[in-house]
C-alpha cells in the first residue's frame, strides 16, 4: 500500500512523545527523529512535499518494527505498519537500504542470505556431527 | 551560520550538533498546530557546555529554546523564532538518591519514568507523575512547574525543589538551595525558575525532595447520573480527611464512547469518578477505601468498583486515559489539539456547571468535546476532538476556545492552571493577568535575558500575538485573523 494510504494514521499522531521512552532506537540516541513521534512528523513532511524520499530514507530504516511504541501510544497507532509501508515505497523508488538489497540478491542467487553456496551447509552438517 | 555551527561543534563535538533538514523537521512540533523548525539541534552533556553554548548564542543573538522530552501541550518547547534547540535529553544521569536525607540529585534530561522506576526499586517516590511521564524529563517538569496526576495530594512540583543549578545567559552558574530540607533566604528564585518555561535560564541540575513509597494502593471509581452529585461526593471525600492521591471526573459523552468502543459495559451516566489512594498497610488502606466507597454510594454513585490489580485499574482509568484511542476508532482522522482552553481552573463549587457548560460550548460549534476535571483542585481539561483537514472545525475550535475562556473568567476562574501559557496562549495573557503583572513579568525577563533570546515568543512576554510569523502544520488551519464569527 502506498504511504499516502496511511495519511490518516500519520495525521492521527498528536506529537505527544509517549512513544519515546520505550523505543529501543530512540533510547540509544535520544534523537527525536528516531522515535515514532519523529517518524510521523517526518512522513507527514514527506506527504506535504517538505521533504524528499532520499531525505527520509535513513530514518525509516532506523526502526526494529518492535511495536513498543504502539504499546504506549496515546492514540494506539500501529507505527510499525506505517514504517513498513514507507520502506516498501522507498524500495520501489530505488532507496532500498544496501543490506536488504544484498540479502535479496544473495537469496535469489544462492538461497542463502549471506551469499554462501550449498557447500557451507554441508560444512555446518559436518560441524554438527563432531 | 556555517561559522556558528563549527563553533558549536568545537564545544560539544560533531555528533552533538544536528543540522540535517529531516531531523530539524522532526523537532518542529508538539501538540499544538504549529510548525516551528529550528536551525540546529544541540545536545549538551554537562554544565560547562551549556555555559559555552549560551555564550556563542548570546554573542550572535541567536534564539535558544531548551528542550527536554518535547511533550509540551502549549507550544512551550517549540522554537517559534527559529535558532537553536538546546536538547538536554543526553544530560540524563541520576547523580544520587539518598534514603537518609530523602533527596535525589538529578540532571535535567532524566525521564520521569526512569527516575520513578529507580526510586520505586528503592522503596521511594517522586509523586509528580505527569500524563506525559514516558516523554517528560525532570528539567521540563520543573521548568513547567508541572501538576502531576497526584497534585491533589502533593501539590505542584515547584515546592519539591530543594535546590537547583541554573545557567544564566551571561554564563553565571547559579546554585540555589542545598540538600537541607528547607530554606528561606530572600526571594524564592527556585519558585521563579519553576514554571519559567525556559525563558529565564537553563536548569542543569536539581536537588529534589523524595518520599517513601507506600506499600499498598487501590483505585476506586463510580458512575453518576448527575455531575452535581459527583462533585458533592468528591468534596465529601476531601472533607472526610481521607488522603486520596487524586480525585478525577470524566464527562458522560467520553465515558459512554469509551465504554462502547472498548466494550466495557459501563452504565450510561453524566460523568464518572475515579480516585486513587495509598495505605501504609492493608488495614489502613481498607479503612480509607470503606470510607470513600460509602461516600460515593451515599451521593448516588452507581457500580462503585474497587480495583486492586493492573487489569481492573486500566478499566477504571479508561474514560480518563483512552479518549485518543477511542476517537480514532469512532472517527478515523480525528484527534485532539493543544489549544488555549486546555487547562482552566474554577472554584470548587463551580466544577459541575463548568464541565457541562464547557462541553456544551464546544459541541455548539459542531465539533466533539471530552471534558475532564481534577475535582479536588478545580482544574478542567476540555479536549476538542476534530478533523484537522476541515477548516470549519478549526474555525469552530477558535470560537469555542475564546468562549470557554470568557466563561471561565465570568465564573471567577482563571485561564491556565496546569500547562502554563507557552505559545498558544500569547493572545490571552494580557487580559488574564492584567497590564501591571505582565509589566512586572517583562521586567523580570529583562533582568535575566536582556537580549530576549531565551525561548522567545512565549508567555506573552514579547508579543500579544500568536499565529503570526509562524507556519502551521495543517493547510486547513484557520489563523486568528481569519476566524469567522
Ligand atoms: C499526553 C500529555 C499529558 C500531559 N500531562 C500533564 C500533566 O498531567 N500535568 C502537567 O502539568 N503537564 C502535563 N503535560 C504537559 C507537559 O508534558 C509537561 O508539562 C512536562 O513537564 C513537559 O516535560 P518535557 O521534558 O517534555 O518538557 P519540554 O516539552 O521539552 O519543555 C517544556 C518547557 O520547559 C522548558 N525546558 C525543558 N527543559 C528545560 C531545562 N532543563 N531548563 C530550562 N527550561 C527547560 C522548555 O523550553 C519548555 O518551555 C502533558 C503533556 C502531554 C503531551
Ligand atoms: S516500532 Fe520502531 S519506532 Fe516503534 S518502538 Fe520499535 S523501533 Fe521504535
Ligand atoms: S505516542 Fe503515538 S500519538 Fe503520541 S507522538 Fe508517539 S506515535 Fe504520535
Amino acid at each position: 500500500m502506498p504511504i499516502e494510504e496511511y495519511r490518516h494514521v500519520i495525521m492521527e499522531c498528536v506529537s505527544c512523545g509517549l512513544c519515546q521512552s520505550n523505543c529501543p532506537i530512540y533510547k540509544q540516541t535520544n534523537l527525536e527523529s528516531n522515535s515514532a513521534k519523529g517518524k510521523m512528523t517526518i512522513l507527514y513532511s514527506l506527504l506535504q512535499g517538505w521533504l524528499d524520499w532520499d531525505e527520509v530514507a535513513e530514518r525509516m530504516y532506523e526502526c526494529t518494527t518492535c511495536k513498543n511504541c504502539t504499546a504506549t501510544c496515546l492514540s494506539g497507532l500501529d507505527i510499525a505498519a506505517v514504517v513498513e509501508a514507507a520502506r516498501a515505497e522507498l524500495v520501489e523508488r530505488g532507496h532500498g537500504n544496501a543490506i536488504s538489497k544484498d540479502i535479496a540478491k544473495n537469496l535469489r542467487e544462492t538461497h542463502n542470505p549471506f551469499g554462501e553456496g550449498s557447500d557451507a551447509r554441508e560444512r555446518l552438517k559436518e560441524l554438527a556431527r563432531t | 551560520m556555517f561559522k556558528i555551527v563549527e563553533q558549536m561543534k568545537s564545544i560539544v563535538g560533531e555528533e552533538n550538533v544536528i543540522t540535517s533538514k529531516v531531523d530539524r523537521m522532526a523537532y518542529s512540533r508538539d501538540l499544538t498546530p504549529y510548525l516551528a523548525v529550528p536551525e540546529m539541534i544541540i545536545f549538551v552533556e554537562d554544565t560547562n557546555q551549556v555555559v559555552k553554548i549560551l555564550g556563542v548564542a548570546s554573542s550572535n543573538d541567536i534564539p535558544i529554546t531548551p528542550r527536554g522530552g518535547g511533550a509540551s501541550f502549549q507550544g512551550s518547547s517549540l522554537p517559534v523564532r527559529g535558532g537553536i534547540i538546546l536538547d538536554l535529553s543526553r544530560m540524563n544521569k541520576i547523580l544520587e538518591i539518598s534514603k537518609d536525607d530523602l533527596v535525589a540529585i538529578v540532571q535535567p534530561g532524566v525521564r520521569y519514568e526512569t527516575f520513578q522506576h529507580e526510586l520505586e526499586r528503592q522503596g521511594l517516590s517522586f509523586p509528580h507523575d505527569v500524563g506525559s511521564h514516558d516523554a517528560a524529563t525532570i528539567g521540563g517538569i520543573l521548568a513547567s512547574d508541572s501538576n502531576g496526576h497526584h497534585a491533589y495530594r502533593h501539590g505542584r512540583v515547584g515546592s519539591w525543589i530543594q535546590g537547583m543549578e541554573v545557567v544564566l545567559l551571561d554564563g553565571t552558574v547559579l546554585e540555589l538551595g542545598t540538600r537541607a530540607p528547607r530554606y528561606n533566604m530572600g526571594y524564592n528564585l527556585s519558585a521563579l525558575f519553576a514554571g519559567s518555561q525556559g525563558t529565564l535560564g537553563i536548569i542543569t541540575k536539581a536537588i529534589l525532595r523524595i518520599v517513601p513509597k507506600m506499600p499498598v494502593s487501590a483505585t476506586i471509581g463510580g458512575f453518576f447520573q448527575n455531575l452535581d452529585d459527583l462533585m458533592a461526593a468528591s468534596h465529601a471525600i476531601t472533607m472526610s480527611g481521607v488522603e486520596a492521591g487524586t480525585l478525577e471526573a470524566t464527562d458522560g459523552y467520553t465515558v459512554n464512547t469509551i465504554s462502547d468502543v472498548m466494550n466495557l459495559g459501563f452504565p450510561k451516566c453524566e460523568g464518572n469518578f475515579v480516585g486513587d489512594l495509598e495505605g501504609f498497610n492493608e488495614e489502613n488502606l481498607q479503612h480509607k477505601l470503606s470510607i470513600m466507597k460509602k461516600i460515593l454510594e451515599d451521593h448516588g454513585g452507581e457500580n462503585v468498583i474497587i480495583a486492586r490489580d493492573e487489569k481492573m485499574n486500566k478499566i477504571l482509568w479508561a474514560p480518563r486515559l483512552e479518549i485518543d484511542v477511542a476517537i480514532v476508532d469512532v472517527h478515523p482522522g480525528y484527534r485532539e489539539f493543544g489549544f488555549a482552553a486546555a487547562d482552566p481552573c474554577v472554584p470548587l463549587t463551580k466544577m459541575a456547571d463548568a464541565m457541562r457548560n464547557i462541553g456544551q460550548i464546544i459541541r455548539s460549534h459542531g465539533i466533539l468535546a471530552a471534558v475532564f476535571c481534577h475535582t479536588g483542585i478545580g482544574i478542567l481539561h476540555p479536549a476538542v476532538l476534530m478533523d484537522p483537514n476541515n477548516s470549519e472545525h478549526w474555525n469552530a475550535m477558535k470560537l469555542a476556545e475564546k468562549e470557554i475562556l470568557e466563561y471561565v473568567i465570568s465564573i471567577g476562574g482563571i485561564i491556565s492552571a496546569e500547562h502554563g501559557f507557552g505559545y498558544v496562549k500569547n493572545n490571552f495573557v494580557r487580559k488574564a493577568v492584567g497590564d501591571t503583572k505582565l509589566n512586572l513579568d517583562q521586567r523580570i525577563k529583562q533582568i535575566f535575558d536582556p537580549k530576549g533570546i531565551l525561548n522567545p515568543g512565549k508567555m506573552g512576554l514579547d508579543t500579544d500575538e500568536r499565529d503570526e510569523d509562524i507556519e502551521f502544520v495543517f493547510s486547513a488551519y484557520v489563523a486568528d485573523k481569519d476566524v469567522r464569527e
